[in-house]
């Protein structure tokens, strides 16, 4: 699924900008199933799913022509811009209220740092990976990246000092670079 | 700057995993321009997450790719927020339509937004192109009023310009024309090159002429009126009239519009000796 790595990213942006279809079914090909996935991860219903994945999409889209390298890597800024249009739904009144049924279990799943939960590809491997992760790493990156929480919101939560949870999060980023190797 | 310390602060994990605050993420892109080791420490973090979010993906339903390519292009032609569309309550049901049908009822609908709104925004430019018109016309009024005041200043300043002129000439002569009759409190100029033989007449303070009437100079030579012109500038500038010699006399008469061959004599307003 690296296989971005493979092609000229620099080619790959000039097209986006030139409004190129062929550049379009690329990144969908390589990617939506990357942003699909941190989608349903986030707000975990199917239905909104695809309607976020398509917000998505447009944003990137039309926002294409404002990027460039300094912004960072292009898959980075096309997860944020999709992991932002998700947490956006998340934390609106509308969904919060669609959510107030919602069971204590998933959450505490969440909170738990369980986040082999969702994975259909390639079960073992990535099954491997989370689990060697430590549970206190899983979680920081579970509020931050899936979650949307601020620090001062992950201090709260986990009742730590908000220096914690800075270098908390470059521990556990660290780490999972380490296991990913 | 301490390099170490702000790597190992954690605020480049802070921005990879979307908690920083815009600040902090600019920073950042500076900074990584600046050092190359922040750049290193911000491209492995996010790799890391990319990785990451590789090995969670989750394939997308089928339909979805191109009702997104649809929408992207609704949204290049109309700019629009592209809104979700259809709630797909089951999704692969669909599977059965071919490709391309569905493909066209996405384009059937756009020409229709695009024919709709095209149809709208004429009706909306008639409106302005009507409005538009009757602006112009105003300033068209405008502009040939702007345009007559101008003319009239220039033609003063010629004749100021002429008046400084001639006087500083040689053989020039200046007739004061002094209030004849029932007109005693009206005076007019004339000057007399007497060399160019050229006559120019000022009204100064003359009242308007009745419509239908005009000023008429006349030059008394050997004891006959001849005629000087008719003073047919209307804000009392100075007039070159026609070449006159042997002059003894100037006046002016209020005659019919465009001269009389001979004054009217009691029509007779100034005049002035040479």
């Amino acid at each position: 699924m690296s296989t971005y790595e493979f092609i000229n990213e620099t080619l790959l942006i000039d097209s986006l900008k030139k409004r190129d279809q062929a550049a379009f079914s690329y990144l969908y090909d390589n990617y939506a199933g990357a942003l699909y996935g941190v989608i349903i991860k986030i707000i975990g219903k199917e239905e909104e799913a695809n309607d976020l994945m398509q917000e998505a999409f447009v944003k990137i889209w039309k926002n294409i022509d404002s990027y460039d390298e300094t912004k960072g890597r292009l898959y980075t800024w096309m997860l944020n811009i999709t992991r932002n249009t998700a947490i956006d739904l998340l934390r609106s009144s509308k969904f919060k209220q669609s959510r107030s049924t919602d069971n204590l279990e998933d959450n505490t799943n969440h909170i738990k740092g369980n986040l082999g939960n969702t994975i259909q590809i390639d079960n073992f491997g990535v099954k491997k990976i989370v689990d060697a992760l430590e549970e206190k790493y899983q979680q920081i990156i579970d509020l931050s990246f899936f979650k949307g929480y601020t620090h001062e919101e992950i201090a709260k939560e986990l009742s730590i000092p908000l220096g914690t949870v800075k270098t908390r999060s470059r521990s556990a980023l660290i780490q999972l670079k380490n296991i990913m190797k | 700057m301490d390099i170490q310390q702000y790597i190992s602060s954690g605020i480049i994990e802070a921005c990879v995993l979307g908690n920083a605050s815009a600040e902090d993420m600019l920073e950042l892109a500076s900074l990584a321009a600046q050092y190359p080791e922040i750049k290193k420490e911000w491209d492995e973090c996010q790799a890391t997450i990319e990785e990451f979010a590789t090995l969670h993906a989750v394939p997308p339903p089928a339909f979805l790719k191109e009702k997104i390519w649809a929408a992207i292009n609704d949204e290049d032609k109309s700019n629009d927020i592209a809104a979700p569309r259809e709630r797909e309550s089951v999704p692969f049901q669909r599977e059965n339509h071919s490709k391309s049908q569905r493909f066209y009822k996405y384009l059937v609908a756009a020409s229709i937004l695009l024919l709709a709104g095209s149809v709208t925004f004429n009706f909306l430019l008639l409106d302005k192109n009507k409005e538009n018109e009757k602006k112009f016309a105003a300033l068209d009024e405008a502009q040939q009023k702007e345009i007559a005041l101008n003319q009239e200043f220039q033609s003063k300043i010629e004749s100021y310009q002429k008046s400084m002129e001639l006087l500083s000439k040689p053989f020039v002569k200046t007739v004061p024309l002094a209030g004849v009759g029932t007109h005693t409190q009206f005076n007019a100029l004339v000057i007399w090159d007497t060399q160019s033989k050229e006559v120019y007449l000022s009204l100064k303070d003359l009242p308007e002429p009745p419509k239908g009437k005009q000023y008429q100079l006349w030059g008394m030579v050997d004891g006959k009126p001849v005629d000087a012109g008719v003073y047919s500038i209307g804000n009392k500038s100075m007039q070159k009239m026609k070449q006159m010699d042997n002059v003894s006399l100037f006046a002016v008469t209020l005659e019919d519009e465009g001269g009389v061959p001979t004054p009217n004599m009691d029509q007779m307003y100034v005049a002035g000796k040479i």
